[in-house]
């Protein structure tokens, strides 16, 4: 069964995921850090505050990279986990490294596998058809190898994440919405407080109250 | 087919019990909140849905069967202009359709207002372009793309 939770930001409803995933499989967890070894982002606070609202959802982490890692190294180091965390940050540095070690064919075989999936903006929009839609210039100049912005194709939707956040405004009102203006993907806007839950093909959108 | 407009809240029962599929067409919202507000086709609508009647719809039809129409205003077209108070709308869904998306024609509306409308708003908002349609059965919903057979 393919068991996704995707989120805009993690930490504000991770005490409902974690009332939704088992506790054997919150103890047998990976923490995909690659998003935030982009090499541009210093300030971390909110991949702390994420950390920490998962753990105190019950979830056990080990922290895990991709960066310059091959297919059967990622295959033998992180097979054996029930749940992958992907964190936010940087989309097309992501996708780049998947890309080059396998890690796309990984996950979706793991997904199909029942391995239950959670991310934040990075991790969820990675998991649609599609990256392209969240392209910002700053982001895309440290991904230079990246092929194509395919994402892992989990879903068929692309969630633009942080809508309704005052620092985000700017970019959807001067640029990302104009961008993204065409017949392509069906889209979902996700607040801070909102995750979708995934089975199988079907889906539900939740609303965290603050 | 048939018009709510004008009709009181026995006749919509007398006369639509009998069907077991209903399709909403696009248009005016307000205006057709403010008429199923008027004769409670409303909750005549949320209690045949929840007996299992066949609910489809295009635009505002879709735009109503969510939480709240007001971010799909835009002026001479909001809720206010036609003497509504409650914006809230069938809520059959807890996500609010944005249509239309991409259709050149709508641009303006969607930059002038529905987006800066949208953006402070506590929905989940699910963008539907003309070649696409979300299927709900119960809680679970599936976003269907005909032009790729997904």
């Amino acid at each position: 069964m393919k068991h996704l939770f995707l989120t805009s930001q993690v930490r504000y409803v991770a005490s409902h995921i974690g009332t939704k995933v088992l506790e054997a499989q919150k103890k047998n967890a990976v923490y995909i850090t690659t998003p935030i070894k982009d090499k541009q982002h210093t300030n971390l606070d909110w991949h702390y505050a994420n950390k920490s609202a998962l753990e105190n959802a019950g979830f056990h982490f080990d922290e895990y990279d991709i960066t310059n890692k091959i297919f059967s190294q990622i295959k033998s180091e992180i097979r054996n986990y029930e749940c992958m965390y992907i964190e936010g940050g940087n989309s097309y540095y992501l996708l780049q490294e998947s890309q080059k070690s396998g890690f796309i064919d990984f996950v979706r075989q793991r997904v199909d596998e029942g391995m239950i999936y959670i991310s934040t903006s990075a991790g969820t929009v990675a998991a649609g058809p599609d990256i392209e839609p969240v392209r910002r210039e700053e982001t895309t100049i440290l991904a230079p190898q990246l092929q194509n912005t395919v994402g892992y194709k989990l879903v068929n939707f692309v969630v633009m994440p942080h809508w309704g956040q005052e620092e985000w405004r700017a970019l959807y009102n001067t640029y990302r919405l104009e961008h993204i203006y065409q017949e392509d993907y069906p889209y979902i806007f996700l607040n801070d407080h909102q995750y979708i839950e995934v089975i199988n093909d079907t889906f539900q959108i939740h609303t965290v109250k603050a | 087919m048939y018009d709510i407009t004008g009709k009181t809240e026995a006749q919509i029962s007398a006369d639509l019990s009998q069907y077991q599929l209903m399709y909403i067409e696009g248009g005016n919202t307000p205006l057709l909140l403010k008429q199923a507000l008027s004769n409670n086709f409303k909750q005549y609508v949320r209690q045949r849905v929840e007996a299992g009647m066949i609910y489809i719809s295009e635009s505002a039809g879709s735009v109503i069967a969510g939480p709240d129409i007001s971010s799909n205003g835009r002026p001479g077209k909001m809720p206010s202009d036609y003497g509504i108070t409650d914006s809230s709308g069938f809520n059959l869904v807890n996500f609010v359709i944005f249509p239309h998306w991409g259709d050149q024609k709508k641009a303006k509306d969607y930059f002038a207002h529905k987006i800066p409308q949208a953006y402070n708003s506590p929905f989940p908002y699910i963008i539907l372009n003309n070649h696409q349609y979300v299927e709900v059965v119960d809680e679970q919903s599936m976003i269907v793309d005909v032009r790729k057979n997904k």
